[in-house]
């Protein structure tokens, strides 16, 4: 396929630029570093458009350069992060998922507790996360990507999204929760609390 | 424990219809439930309520325009 430069920089310009704040605050909350996360944003953009002559207009934009940042992120940084053994991480995960996808035990984020918190919490309850937790919140509840999306992006089986989402949301309103605990929420329903829906 | 498993099976249905991923009756089927018991409705609220806190408190991080323009120029 010949290479079309007119073409190239429209799709570059109308369809993988818009995408760049987004790309930002991913590659900030993988690197916790604005400097290493403009890096990473620039060397996805540079990749993007090394390929693409491949990418078809119109397509899922977004989802691909969220891809190619991730593997960007794996390739270059995780060698150079101080962050506990992914290796390790992952048998604990794949020794814990099942085959069967029903989830039990949610924790409930109740809205009294937000009132004792002042939001910076927030971005330091979701950095706190291992990264492979880290990533299905950003990638979902922030960006909006549906488990297909995500199973791609991050390529694991559209279950193990699951589970990570429900185990990371799980993590993630212990640690507000105790945020907000420290900030002198008190939970008054006691061991009612299980039993009033 | 009947009452916490059925808490459980709404409170991940919940889940599921916040991530796009129920089907269509399901939906249906979820949002009648919701419309009905003050209790359900309460548990949806807090459930979409928490995913909105969550959204809207993280630190975002925006492109600057010196970095848009450096990923142009290093294109050309």
């Amino acid at each position: 396929m010949s290479s079309n430069p007119e073409r190239n920089n429209r799709i570059f310009e109308d369809e993988l630029i818009p995408h760049a704040n987004a790309l930002k605050t991913f590659a900030f909350h993988l690197t916790y570093n604005d400097e290493d996360a403009n890096d990473l944003v620039q060397e996805t953009y540079m990749k993007a458009y090394r390929f693409i002559d491949k990418y078809i207009e119109g397509t899922n934009a977004k989802a691909w350069l969220f891809k190619i940042l991730k593997n960007g992120y794996i390739n270059e940084y995780r060698k150079k992060a101080k962050q506990p053994n992914r290796v390790d991480f992952e048998d604990f995960i794949n020794y814990h998922n099942t085959q069967d996808d029903r989830v039990t035990g949610y924790n409930d984020l109740r809205e009294e507790i937000f009132q004792n918190l002042m939001g910076d919490e927030v971005t330091l309850a979701v950095n706190a996360l291992p990264i492979d937790f880290r990533t299905v919140i950003l990638l979902c509840d922030v960006e909006g990507f549906t488990y297909e999306e995500i199973s791609k992006i991050i390529d694991v089986p559209i279950g193990t999204v699951r589970s990570r989402l429900f185990r990371a949301r799980n993590m993630l309103k212990e640690k507000l929760e105790d945020y907000a605990i420290e900030r002198g929420f008190k939970d008054k329903r006691g061991d009612k609390a299980e039993k009033e829906i | 424990m009947r009452n916490q498993n059925e808490n459980q099976d709404l409170r991940q249905k919940i889940n599921l219809y916040l991530d796009h991923a129920l089907g269509a009756q399901e939906q249906e089927d979820l949002l009648k439930k919701v419309d009905a018991d003050p209790r359900c409705n309460q548990m949806f609220q807090s459930e979409r309520s928490g995913r909105d806190y969550i959204k809207n408190n993280l630190k975002k991080s925006s492109a600057s325009p010196d970095l848009i323009q450096s990923i142009k120029n290093n294109i050309r």
